[in-house]
């Protein structure tokens, strides 16, 4: 079976005032139709930025992939003409982001935002046929139809009432409730993948808990592909089955989730873990990982974790470490286990 | 032994106007009947998600907002309506703590200004009297000396808040608000300024109120925890009774929701179902959402916060008899 996304080596740059920003360094990931993959990280290691190369949303420039390859379903998407690129996101891709606010137009009813989202995949990422041209029988029963997807789709994720509520404003949503509309409109094309940025780091926990649920009983009602991206190493303990580290750009362990928290190998990923206040430890008892991250216009040569590493060798310094197997589907850039591999 | 901080009742409502000439409707009761006792070098945490008020507590208590009931008691005397000369006093014992380092600090003054400015309001002290206790308690924050002169932009989240730290530890303060000092922060991050936080109290002797909303950084840092919903304190209790034997269903269902960093953890999952919003009519606030056996008294009757046992107090129709 082919890999439903295959990211290959991906290099992105970023022009700025104060230089050049290495945001990607060598960016590899896979992952098969089916896969609940969390991509972990800390602010500014590129987690948001690789996912954002899927439907090629960074902005260019002051952007710039410098090399690499994206590929879906075995296709280059980084070589596509803008408009192919518009149907291939309205076909394949759905994607919920952190701020359920600045993503719904609050001057819009959510039933006219849905019906959009509707026409617009089922169009292709074609334009969609204006509300003035809706004399059209055609069109009308076109809008009829979408209507009543729009509101299935809130019935699928939850939202009560969704044959009157779809009428209601954005502000008359609460937080929860706007993230399960996003998720709709997400949904709205029957999407290959969902790209899932921080869906949840802007609620309550009892709020999270409840959209974690919903992610995963989607994903067993429609078999759903999810790309999630999280600092929160707990909602990927609680939602994911295979995790990708990434620190300053590269992904630096990849394991199923239970073998990443049960036998963590890389030494920020085990840094990680440890700084995560849990039960068992006590007053004063909590590891932080000592330093910063740092700053990609002059990133550290070699690993780019070695300054702030407690395992440091000569060859950490010098080289950049290539995934090695650590066990099984669990591999790790760190030298301290080249000589296992 | 006597507490620190005494908050008595404390009520803070909040106008709500509409209508022709902009009239007073109704109230928003931020906190309603609110009252803890913070003891000296203890660690108390306020969780509640957001709406809750413990933002609107940790104000009131610096007098930044003037409760509309009830009372505080700070190390012995009343200061719910103490006027403003006596307030410059109180407020160099007791300082605040923001959630966003970046907006809590002046962006046009240098570290060494933005540290020494209370130094100069509350002790009179300037020129290199004041530098050098600048510089003392940079070093005690972990900042560097060469930091002196730069501006916060150009530091990253962890080393604003050293420096808001700093600045509130000049004025030799008792006790700390911490509004969310560390939500901003990355978990590895977070790590180093809870350390931090730890040793200054030791080495201080500092009592803290932790606001917060994340009970695994709770569960680390307080030795007592109150938990708000819509303004009312549900329970109260040791950190370690709090997380082994809660009682109140909202307490059980948050702590349920603790997303913990292990796919081992087995548990029951409670999922609460709606979200924050006000219970109309009398009875408990939490009954729209409660997911335990419910009373007929509980859509009516606001529940008491009765102590069950020694310090750990229930607001909950289902342990009334306990």
């Amino acid at each position: 079976m082919t890999d439903l996304l295959n990211i290959e080596n991906l290099h992105l740059e970023f022009d700025t005032y104060d230089g050049l920003v290495k945001v990607l360094a060598g960016v590899d990931l896979s992952m098969r139709r089916g896969d609940v993959l969390g991509l972990v990280g800390e602010t500014g290691c590129g987690k948001s930025m690789t996912a954002l190369s899927v439907p090629r949303l960074i902005p260019m420039p002051p952007g710039r992939i410098t090399a690499g390859r994206v590929r879906f379903n075995g296709e280059d998407i980084l070589n596509k003409s803008e408009s192919d690129m518009e149907a291939f996101r309205a076909r394949h891709l759905g994607m919920i982001f952190q701020d359920p606010v600045t993503n719904l137009n609050p001057l819009f009813t959510i039933r006219e935002q849905l019906v959009d989202a509707v026409l617009y995949q089922r169009a292709g990422g074609k334009k969609v046929p204006g509300r003035w041209r809706g004399f059209a029988a055609s069109a009308r029963q076109l809008r009829k139809e979408a209507h009543e997807r729009a509101v299935e789709l809130m019935r699928l994720t939850g939202i009560p009432d969704g044959d009157k509520r779809i009428y209601d404003y954005p502000h008359q949503f609460s937080g929860g409730m706007r993230q399960r509309v996003l998720i709709a409109m997400a949904l709205a094309g029957d999407p290959d993948l969902l790209i899932a940025d921080e869906p949840t780091t802007a609620l309550d926990v009892t709020i999270q808990a409840q959209i974690l649920r919903l992610i995963r009983s989607l994903v067993s009602q429609l078999g759903l592909t999810v790309l999630l991206i999280t600092h929160n190493l707990g909602v990927v303990a609680r939602s994911c089955e295979r995790v990708a580290v990434m620190y300053a750009g590269r992904v630096i362990e990849e394991a199923p989730v239970r073998e990443l928290f049960r036998n963590p190998k890389h030494p920020y990923t085990r840094g990680l873990i440890a700084a995560v206040p849990q039960k068992e430890v006590t007053r004063g008892g909590l590891a932080g990982i000592p330093g910063m991250i740092p700053n990609l216009i002059d990133p550290p040569s070699g690993c780019r974790f070695h300054p702030r590493c407690q395992h440091t060798m000569a060859v950490c310094r010098q080289t950049v470490p290539t995934p090695v197997p650590v066990g099984e589907q669990h591999t790790t850039a760190c030298y301290l286990y080249e000589a296992e591999g | 032994m006597s507490a620190l901080l005494e908050v008595a009742n404390l009520k803070k409502y909040f106008p709500v106007r509409g209508g022709l000439l902009n009239r007073r409707l109704d109230d928003f009761r931020a906190v309603d009947d609110v009252s803890f006792a913070l003891q000296h070098g203890k660690t108390l945490g306020l969780v509640g998600e957001s709406g809750s008020g413990k933002t609107t507590i940790g104000k009131c208590i610096l007098r930044l907002l003037e409760p509309t009931a009830g009372s505080i008691r700070y190390a012995g005397a009343d200061i719910t309506h103490i006027k403003a000369r006596d307030l410059r006093r109180l407020r160099s014992d007791i300082q605040m703590i923001y959630q966003a380092p970046a907006a809590s600090l002046n962006g046009r003054m240098t570290v060494g200004q933005i540290i020494g400015e209370p130094l100069w309001i509350h002790e009179s002290l300037k020129g290199n009297a004041a530098r050098d206790r600048v510089l003392e308690l940079m070093h005690v924050v972990g900042l560097k000396e060469e930091h002196y002169y730069r501006y916060p932009h150009e530091f990253s989240g962890g080393q604003q808040q050293r420096i808001g730290i700093a600045r509130a530890l000049a004025v030799q303060p008792r006790l700390l608000v911490l509004d969310e000092p560390t939500s901003a922060l990355d978990v590895s991050v977070q790590a180093q300024i809870l350390n931090l936080l730890q040793d200054l109290q030791d080495r201080f002797d500092l009592t803290y109120l932790f606001i917060s909303h994340d009970l695994g950084v709770v569960r680390y840092m307080c030795d007592e925890v109150a938990l708000l919903y819509l303004g009312k304190i549900v329970e109260v209790a040791a950190t370690d009774v709090i997380f082994e034997q809660p009682k109140h269903p909202y307490t059980q269902a948050l702590i349920s929701a603790i997303p913990e960093p292990d796919p081992d953890v087995q548990r029951e999952e409670i999922i609460l179902t709606g979200d924050l919003t006000l219970a109309t009519g009398g009875g408990c606030p939490f009954a729209p959402r409660c997911h335990a056996q419910k009373l007929s008294q509980c859509e009516t009757l606001p529940p008491p916060l009765l102590t069950i046992e020694p310090r750990h107090a229930v607001a909950c129709h289902l342990h009334v008899d306990a």
